[in-house]
């Protein structure tokens, strides 16, 4: 059962929010409006600011997901409100909610087709991200409701939860339409095959690349340790990082030492130690939304190497990030008869 | 390169693995001083940064000790102990980095025997592997 909006893609979507608002069902909503070239996330709460929403900008310079963990950080919300991310920042959020961050109470979650967005750093550059190339979820796999648009000729929405059903249901009768549902998902389909394909091959390509300590320091030797990576991460949410703690303050003679057993110390020191440390923290929570590497002032390809080093961890624990509310953190739980080949000899 | 010593740091669980090094000494087990050992509360509260640490300054090997499954004194330090460390040895083959560096050991505080074997084998194993690369490497 689907609820069917006709036109324009953006257009179809304001009045969807406007009826959504005028019939008292929603006191706030949360998307992405105009801001200068791009789209920022925001909350709105009347139906004439919905007039600068832009939903369907392939833009994405911050994870809404981040920003719903700021918004129902002191408290839940009171009131209805309806927030829409897309497949990867929908993905954080369910990894954020495990982690107890995001509060979700009254909070309906649509989860937006996306093929792809744009570096915010490189709008001109007209092409989607190198992460999003190779992304397996053009469409959302949780939240309440589905937003389903790549390869339809406007907006369709499906109730996934019964919130959800709820909600659209308050907006009048859904209908049943089976082609639109087998139409929307040729399409998706066909997009996962080819993106799938391109990922085989960026793995294999990636790991020739970085294969090595060489290889590895060459990757990371332009990193100012700034951890604007760690920054902007949606899964990074630790208030202080262990990377920035005291912990990682050292004596002199300790640098000392340490600039003895090689040609020379590189300062900043700790810069490789930084990133697969951090790997070992959140990777197998990773939802590639490359984030990091647009985070990143130096250009190093910080999201292609997590989303390279994520596929891998995620089939040894059987672990996608993102996908499923019930699954527990592979690391804040453990089976008894497991992984017997490590710690057993 | 016959010469090498490798340098080992041993994290080791203060109820199981650290009290079984004692036993090793008082029963008069030979067992190489390459090991450095280090006591901690729970193999399940050493992060892999640590690890990482270790191998970046020089450690040619790392090896994790803690008490058998089941056994933990905080009932499961030692489960997650393990997960990390699968999760560990997972990136760095990704990375091309040589894991085998990485161990992880359930050793009991009667193990005195167990400990001066575990820790003969991987020095044995580590110095066949040679030196790590990684503690020589201008960035760190």
């Amino acid at each position: 059962m689907i609820k069917q909006y006709s036109g324009d893609k953006e257009k179809a979507l304001r009045t969807f929010i406007k009826e959504l608002f005028e019939k008292n069902i929603i006191n706030a909503a949360f998307l992405p409006i105009k801001q200068g070239e791009t789209a920022f996330p925001a909350l709105i709460t009347s139906a004439e600011a919905v007039e600068t929403s832009a939903l369907f900008l392939p833009v994405m310079p911050v994870s809404s997901a981040t920003q719903l963990v700021r918004l129902t950080h002191e408290e839940p919300l009171h009131k209805t409100t309806i927030a829409f991310l897309r497949p990867c920042e929908m993905r954080a959020a369910v990894e954020l909610i495990k982690l107890n961050q995001i509060k979700t109470d009254n909070l309906i979650f649509v989860g937006v087709d996306c093929e792809g967005t744009y570096d915010a750093k490189d709008l001109e550059k007209n092409d989607i991200r190198e992460v999003c190339k190779i992304c397996e979820f053009p469409e959302t796999l949780t939240g309440d409701i589905k937003l389903a648009h790549l390869g339809l000729d406007s907006i369709y929405l499906t109730p996934i939860s019964n919130k959800g059903q709820d909600l659209l249901e308050k907006t009048g009768n859904l209908e049943d339409n089976s082609n639109i549902e087998k139409e929307h998902n040729d399409y998706i389909e066909k997009i996962k095959k080819e993106h799938l394909l391109l990922k085989e091959t960026f793995l294999k390509e990636k790991y020739e690349e970085v294969k090595g300590l060489e290889n590895l320091q060459k990757y990371f030797e332009t990193c100012i340790n700034c951890h604007n990576c760690m920054q902007q991460c949606p899964i990074c949410y630790c208030h202080e990082c262990f990377f920035d703690s005291r912990a990682f303050y050292f004596k002199s003679e300790q640098f000392i030492t340490s600039a003895k057993r090689r040609e020379a110390l590189k300062f900043p020191t700790d810069t490789l130690l930084f990133h697969i440390g951090r790997m070992n923290h959140m990777v197998l929570s990773c939802v590639n939304c490359g984030l990091c590497e647009q985070a990143c002032p130096m250009d190093i390809k910080v999201g292609q190497l997590f989303t390279y080093v994520n596929a891998h961890a995620r089939d040894e624990f059987g672990y996608v990030s993102g996908k499923n509310i019930e699954d527990e953190l592979p690391l804040t739980t453990y089976r008894e008869d497991e992984f017997k080949n490590v710690g057993e000899k | 390169m016959d010469n090498f010593e490798p340098k080992i740091i041993g994290f080791f669980c203060n109820w199981c693995t650290s009290a079984a090094a004692d036993l090793a000494g008082t029963s008069r087990l030979h067992y190489p001083s390459n090991i450095r050992p280090i006591r901690v509360m729970c193999s399940g509260s050493v992060d892999m940064s640590y690890i990482l640490r270790s191998l970046f300054q020089g450690a040619d090997g790392v090896i994790i000790g803690g008490c058998h499954p089941g056994d933990c004194h905080y009932v499961n330090g030692n489960f997650k102990a393990r997960r990390r460390v699968v999760l560990l040895k997972n990136i760095m083959r990704s990375l091309g980095l040589e894991e085998e560096r990485v161990w992880l050991r359930w050793i009991s505080a009667s193990e005195g025997k167990k400990f001066a074997e575990t820790m003969n084998e991987i020095t044995e194993k580590i110095k066949a592997l040679g030196p790590n690369k990684m503690g020589t490497l201008n960035q760190t």
